[in-house]
């Protein structure tokens, strides 16, 4: 057993950036901007080779070859990154949990499905000439009931899984997230719709309202779990 | 509220990953305890105590000094 001395000689916050909470936070904020960024960047290849087919088609020119390179050249690097944070992230370090582990397996796996969601639809609307992957342009029916399987059954699955895995202070930290992104929805939704009709502001958005509030409930969660 | 979980959990030196492992609980989950943003549970504050073999009144404080019925 250590003496109080040594205790106090301990620099608890600096103890182990890489296993510790700090890593964890840097890790979680990491692994979402280069999700993002792949995102991105399917989108941009989607754009060029649309309005690539809109000039006319044909072969492609060099420079705009030697872009496409770039960007998949950027699209390896982070999705290596990707794999390295996130096998980091569900194996942890010494001494974690197998329920811990569960739970970063199930939070990977919703977080895996939700960048393939994104890049999918990011093709699909370039298609139409939206370019934007979260747009109210049309989809192709079968791809549209694919989707909503996924979201609407299977994805279902894992959240229970994922709540059953969790331990209480992130259930805690979760539902604090939930009542913010509640509130932000219950009190912003009237606010954009009442400044609508007074002529100030375009229509209530259900795309950006839904994002809105996913983003508080998330970022709510993370302070709270992490910070 | 306080609580002497870091002082604790250093005497038997072990990490706070460790620590969540006995408990059953993440690393982020001790460190919520012990840097006083998360209050446990009452299941889990026994679960510490039994861990520990102290009373749960000597690990959390809850700086309550009046009367009860004040």
């Amino acid at each position: 057993m250590m003496s109080l001395k040594e205790i106090s000689m301990i620099d608890f916050k600096n103890m182990d950036i890489k296993n510790g909470p700090a890593g964890d936070v840097l890790r979680v904020i990491g692994i979402a901007a280069m999700g993002i960024g792949l995102v991105f960047c399917v989108g941009m290849i989607a754009g060029i080779l649309s309005a690539h087919r809109e000039d006319g088609g044909g072969p492609l020119p060099g420079i705009m070859i030697g872009i496409l390179i770039a960007i998949a050249v950027i699209m390896i690097a982070l999705s290596y990154g990707v794999y390295a944070a996130m096998k980091r992230q569900i194996m942890g370090g010494e001494g974690m949990s197998k329920r811990a582990k569960n739970g970063r397996l199930i939070m990977s796996i919703l977080f895996g499905a939700g960048a393939a969601i994104g890049v999918a639809l990011s093709i699909i609307s370039s298609e139409d000439g939206t370019r934007t992957a979260f747009s109210n342009g049309p989809l192709p029916m079968p791809f549209a009931i694919i989707l909503a399987i996924i979201i609407g059954i299977i994805l279902p699955i894992f959240y229970w899984l994922w709540h059953k895995n969790i331990d209480e202070q992130e259930a805690s930290a979760y539902r604090d997230g939930a009542i913010a992104g509640m509130y932000a929805y219950a009190i912003g939704l009237p606010v954009w719709w009442i400044l609508w009709r007074g002529g100030m502001v375009p229509m209530p958005d259900g795309t950006t309202i839904y994002f809105a509030t996913m983003f508080i409930w998330g970022g709510v969660w993370f302070w709270k779990k992490y910070l | 509220m306080k609580n002497k979980l870091k002082v604790l959990r250093a005497m038997r030196d072990w990490s706070q990953a460790q620590l969540g492992d006995a408990l059953d609980v993440s690393r982020q989950a001790v460190n919520a305890i012990e840097t006083g943003k998360y209050d446990p549970s009452l299941p889990l504050a026994f679960k510490i105590a039994r861990l520990f073999e102290l009373p749960i009144e000597e690990i959390f404080d809850d700086e309550f000094e009046g009367n009860i019925h004040d």
